[in-house]
């Protein structure tokens, strides 16, 4: 507890809540523009936050989070069109309320839903944390590859399309973990005989070419959207009215659940969870015809759920060292950068630190309410930014971003080849989180496995008797052949069906 | 017969294969008592890839037309400036190639429309001198400075 009230107190610091400030306000926009993303603004922030402190440093980057994952629900309101993916959902009935006239309750849902889910969320996981941590400790490199793996299965089985190409993606993740130094013998590997791969690929480089760079391009190419201007006399005062609340009362707890729950599966996040909370509220609502009308029940349930799985994502991040969801993986990047080692460990031996984490998250999600309360009228106008000065301004930043984080020229080449790679794979039909997600794991499986080989004389076969080995094993191969398997059950039943009615 | 994108990346995924997997016979193996060594991910990745790339290869394809012909060109526009912005960092450094590739997006992106000269001149402007203090001044970080000067 004394741990937490200090964190709270380096989060109170002027300097840090005025760019906490500027980063939440930064991360609205980001999360409020299609096309970009909370991620894509902690990718561009890494590399400033080099010089920076500690302190600073996460100060930005948690704000931009925050700020980027609550800014999603506003041009889905307005415009019909969801600012992230984790809002896609809000657009069923917060623009249809929009379009009956209850614009500023549609808002006021949304902005006040988001911060019940953020702040509920993060309560509940700074105190999960700790006990998630403490089970961890018990754990030895046999348990932490069998999750790892269980980890990347269960997003590649998840993919959308087919499950073969989440599983390539993750393979292509994995090789290219690979290159540099081998993390046992420091043996070179990939390197070509280029002495600027000796390193690995660098982690923003990839993120950058990933999110930013070939989504700049594709979208150019497709031509960017147009997007309409919105009248904004209809915004006034917060619209919403005690009754939305206290009458979804079973909503907002089972969207909290459902998101802190999906946040805390790795690879999943918020773009998930809405969708989820959604479909499910709506199957278990006294007027689940409202739905899609413009009902406040549906817009709590997106907003709320995909706030709570940022919560959810920074448990597996700092308990166990495993990313929850992309923005995470890039704070665990920044937690890196800093010398700090998520995992089991940093609680205990960076106490303050890793509440500070969740203090950021909490006072940003306050500022976020505040903030979007009161320049709530002003949201059409974030929406008329021009897309040639925000592209812009995004590119150059990249590619300053990539050069700055390892002082070498050829990391804007690595970032290129990235983007290049995305685009391509994004042609095939091939996701990228597994990808993103088997990379920042790889290093990892290959230490942890080899560990586990070495300190038994059993070799394999010790992941297959350690109880708690063997049960992620098993629901990692579970979530690869059921959906495989399940068709083949189907198509039995359905033939026994023809020979019964014969 | 036309190949459709997942059919081609699943070829290339191939290719990269083989390529690797011949990499990877050169990898040092100072594999000792019970550890398997340097070669064994990459191999197990080289492996995975192969047979996801096969199954991909020999079944049905699911992927939909991506762009049209247009938007291939601009697609390959876009992406020579990056390269172009990546040489002219590399080589002429940022005070010189920031504020030409600024502009070049500008108008690139800008499509149909239409820019004020005066707006775009104080982004190009404001930009380059903005990040450049903010970098190197505030943040105490170092810009590319380019090989050739």
């Amino acid at each position: 507890m004394a741990d937490y009230i200090a964190a709270l107190g380096v989060c109170l610091e002027p300097m840090n809540l005025v760019l906490l400030f500027i980063c939440v306000v930064a991360g609205i926009i980001f999360g409020a523009v299609p096309g970009l993303n909370g991620s894509l603004g902690i990718s561009l922030l890494l590399p400033i936050t080099f010089g920076l402190s500690q302190n600073a440093s996460f100060s930005m980057l948690c704000g931009m989070y925050v700020g980027g994952v609550s800014g999603g629900f506003i041009s889905a309101v307005l415009l019909g069109i969801p600012g992230t993916p984790s809002a896609i959902a809000t657009c069923y009935d917060g623009h249809p309320m929009s379009q009956k006239g209850e614009t500023s309750r549609a808002l006021g849902l949304g902005i006040i839903g988001s911060f019940i889910g953020e702040v509920l969320a993060v309560l509940i996981a700074s105190a999960l944390c700790t006990i998630i941590a403490d089970l961890a400790l018990m754990l030895g490199p046999w348990e932490y590859f069998s999750l790892c793996i269980c980890a990347i299965s269960l997003v590649a089985a998840l993919s959308k399309g087919r499950m073969a190409k989440g599983i390539m993606a993750a393979a292509i993740g994995l090789l290219l973990s690979c290159v540099g130094l081998d993390p046992i013998t420091g043996c070179a590997r990939f390197t070509f005989g280029n002495k600027a791969l000796t390193g690995g690929i660098d982690m923003t480089a990839l993120m950058l070419g990933a999110y930013a760079l070939s989504q700049i391009a594709k979208s150019y190419a497709k031509g960017n959207p147009k997007l309409q201007a919105f009248d904004s006399r209809n915004i006034k005062g917060i619209g919403v009215r005690l009754k939305d609340f206290t009458s979804n009362i079973k909503t907002i707890f089972s969207s909290l659940m459902i998101g802190l729950w999906i946040g805390f599966l790795p690879g999943m996040g918020s773009a998930l969870s809405n969708m989820v909370s959604y479909s499910f509220a709506k199957s278990t609502s006294k007027h689940p015809e409202k739905f899609g009308t413009g009902c406040a029940e549906g817009i709590l349930a997106s907003e709320v759920s995909n706030n709570a799985a940022t919560g959810g994502a920074l448990i597996p991040m700092i308990a166990l060292g495993i990313p929850g969801d992309s923005a995470t993986a890039l704070l665990l990047a920044a937690l890196t950068i800093h010398g700090l080692t998520a995992g089991p460990l940093m609680i205990q031996q960076h106490p303050v630190t890793s509440y500070m984490i969740f203090g950021f998250m909490l006072v940003g999600a306050v500022l976020v309410l505040i903030i979007e309360l009161v320049v709530k009228r002003w949201f059409p106008y974030i929406l008329r930014i021009p897309y040639h000065y925000l592209y812009t301004i995004i590119l150059v930043m990249c590619f300053i971003g990539s050069f700055t984080s390892t002082n070498m020229g050829f990391n804007m080449v690595v970032m290129l080849f990235i983007a290049v790679l995305a685009l391509l794979m994004d042609m095939s039909g091939v996701p990228m989180t597994p990808l993103v997600l088997a990379f920042i794991l790889g290093e990892k499986i290959e230490e942890y496995l080899r560990k586990g080989m070495t300190y038994s004389s059993e070799g394999f076969a010790m992941f297959f008797t350690r109880p708690v080995s063997l049960i992620f094993l098993l629901v990692a191969a579970a979530s690869i052949l059921l959906p495989v398997l399940k068709p083949l059950f189907t198509k039995g039943k359905l033939s026994k069906e023809w020979v019964a009615d014969d | 017969m036309k190949l459709k994108y997942d059919k081609l990346f699943s070829l290339l995924c191939l290719l990269a294969v083989v390529v690797l997997f011949f990499n990877t016979g050169t990898i040092r193996d100072l594999a000792s008592n019970g550890d398997p060594g340097a070669r064994l991910i990459p191999y197990l990745g080289e492996a995975v890839l192969c047979i996801c790339s096969l199954i991909i290869l020999f079944s049905k394809s699911d992927s939909t037309s991506f762009l049209d012909k247009a938007g291939w060109l601009k697609l390959l526009i876009m992406l020579g400036c990056m390269v172009l912005y990546t040489l002219g960092l590399i080589y002429l450094g940022f005070l010189i190639s920031t504020p030409i590739a600024v502009a070049v997006f500008i108008y690139l992106l800008k499509e149909d429309e239409k820019v004020n000269p005066i707006v775009a001149l104080l982004m190009v402007a404001g930009l380059t001198v903005g990040l450049y203090f903010m970098f190197t001044k505030g943040f105490s970080i170092l810009l590319p400075q380019g090989k050739l000067f």
